[in-house]
Formats: structure tokens, sequence, C-alpha cells
């Protein structure tokens, strides 16, 4: 079986040599075929390009390693391997609750309708200030934390739903289902990226491959 | 090696050919890089030049072609009848 990278790779290495060759004679835009192939190779290959180059580079942006990879994140990356089993980001990257690959982006994306166009402009406003601009001593969210994100997976889920402190208040589900109450509110699940705290904290060392 | 181009519409041509090949090649480079400095250059970088090249290509198809027309080729319009 072929992989698909192969196939992609020859499609574009006929696009390219197609190119070269209206480069070398652009006197064939004289001729019907010829119009034809330059609007190929000149418009419609060039779309396709720029589409599937974007689509990509936007999934490499979704990865850890991307978001990690500015000096500033690197402390909240850190944050993901503290050995404390109430800390939230720690508990759901250790535990594989989210995909590690694509930690940063499962808990920081927002699954309402446009959240993902929401998300990338966040995200390139990011790149933009990392490399152009002053980046702040404290990095801060663009609004308060929604609930919305947590239940997205967990609402329905057994544990959740039965877990003694979401069962004592009989309107705290109807309360954090409609955003009243946060997730993170002082008491509940308040322990998120501090990481000014870092000094004495015991970090896990990761699993025994 | 290839002929010169000889008219306005073939120059333009080659040229968001060149435009296209640079973003594309760039494109590529961008790809095999991980990180957000790839990901600008593709934005910036890629994505500029191939959308000039297009749209270089674009104006080829409006512009003056390899037979434009000339005002000796304009017929003459017909004279207004004489008024009655």
């Amino acid at each position: 079986m072929v992989p698909p990278i192969v196939w992609i790779a020859a499609i574009a290495g006929a696009f390219m040599a197609l190119l070269l060759y209206v480069i070398g004679k652009p006197a064939l835009l004289r001729d019907p075929g010829g119009k034809l192939l330059a609007f190929l190779v000149l418009f419609l290959a060039p779309g396709a390009a720029i589409l599937v180059g974007a689509g990509q580079h936007l999934e490499l942006s979704t990865r850890t390693d991307f978001c990690l990879s500015c000096h500033v994140m690197e402390k909240y990356g850190k944050s993901l391997m503290i050995d404390d089993s109430e800390y939230i980001p720690a508990v759901h990257y250790q535990n594989n609750y989210v995909p590690r690959k694509n930690a940063c982006y499962t808990c920081h994306t927002d699954y309402a309708m446009y959240g993902t166009l929401r998300s990338k402009m966040h995200g390139l406003k990011h790149v933009l200030v990392q490399y152009f601009g002053t980046v702040p001593d404290t990095v801060e969210l663009y609004s308060p934390y929604k609930n919305r994100t947590c239940l997205h997976c967990h609402e329905g889920a057994r544990k959740f739903e039965e877990a003694s402190g979401h069962k004592e208040d009989e309107w705290l589900m109807t309360q954090l289902k409609s955003e009243e109450r946060s997730c993170l509110e002082a008491g509940c699940h308040d322990a998120a990226h501090e990481v000014t705290e870092f000094a004495d904290v015991p970090f896990w060392k990761g699993a025994k491959r | 090696m290839s002929a010169p181009p000889t008219t306005s519409a073939e120059r333009r041509i080659r040229l968001a050919g060149v435009l296209v090949i640079s973003g594309a090649i760039i494109e590529v480079v961008t790809l095999m890089i991980r990180g957000p400095l790839s990901f600008l250059a593709f934005m910036f970088v890629a994505g500029a030049l191939i959308t000039a090249g297009m749209v270089t290509y674009l104006f080829s198809l409006i512009g003056p072609g390899p037979r434009a027309a000339t005002r000796s080729d304009v017929s003459k319009p017909p004279s207004a009848p004489p008024p009655q």
C-alpha cells in the first residue's frame, strides 16, 4: 500500500513540472489547451496548495509541542507534570483524559459555533505577540473559563454525574450547565496552572516505557 | 533555452509562474519545519507569493493579449444620417 504522502508528493511534483513548462513556454496561452493548462497550474493548483497547506499548519498548531515551543508557555507545560491528584491540568494530562499531543488545545478551544475560528484567531495573535510584540509577564485568558469546555467531555459521564461533590446540591448541576457557577470557582476545582508556586512541588517523572 | 516572452500577457504568465513556484517551495519547507515561525512564514511569505502569482495570472487574462487591437484595426463608426 502506497502511503498518501507519496501520492501527494507525486501530484505536487507533477504540478511543479507543468508549472515549469508554462514558465518556459508562456506563448502556449494562445491555444485553448494552453489556456486550460495555465488555468490549472496558475490558479486551481495554487489555490488547492494554499488550502491544503493552511489545513496542515492549523492541524500542527493544535499540538502540545507547538504551544510549548514559546518560552512564555514553558512553565505552563511544566505544570502538566505536577504530582498532585487535585491539580486539574496534571490529572487530565497524566491520566490521558485529554490526548497528550493535543492537551492545550483540547481544554483551551471553544466548542461553540465558530469556536475553532475564534481560537485560531487568538492563537494567531499569540504568535504575532511572541515575535513582534511584548509578551506580558502574566498570561491571562481572554474571558473567564467556560464550563462548556469541561462539560464537552464530562457531561453525562457516570464518574462526573455521580461524584459526591456534584450530588450534594441538587441545583449545582443546573447552575454549572447554565454557566451561573464556574467549575473553577474557589473551593471546587480551583487549582489550574498556578505557575508561580512551583518551588517545592513534586513532579511526576512520566510513564515507564 | 526557452524563447523570451514577447507580449505583456506572456511576461505576466511567466511572472505568475515564478511567484507561484517560489511560494510553493517555501510552503513545502514550512511544512517540514514545525513551530510558530514556520506558521508565520507560510502565512505571510508562501501564502502572499502564491496569492500574488494567482492575481498576476488573472491580470494576464484581462490585460492586452498577443493580438491586441490597435486604433487602425478599429473601423470607423457609421456617420450619423443628415437631419431632415
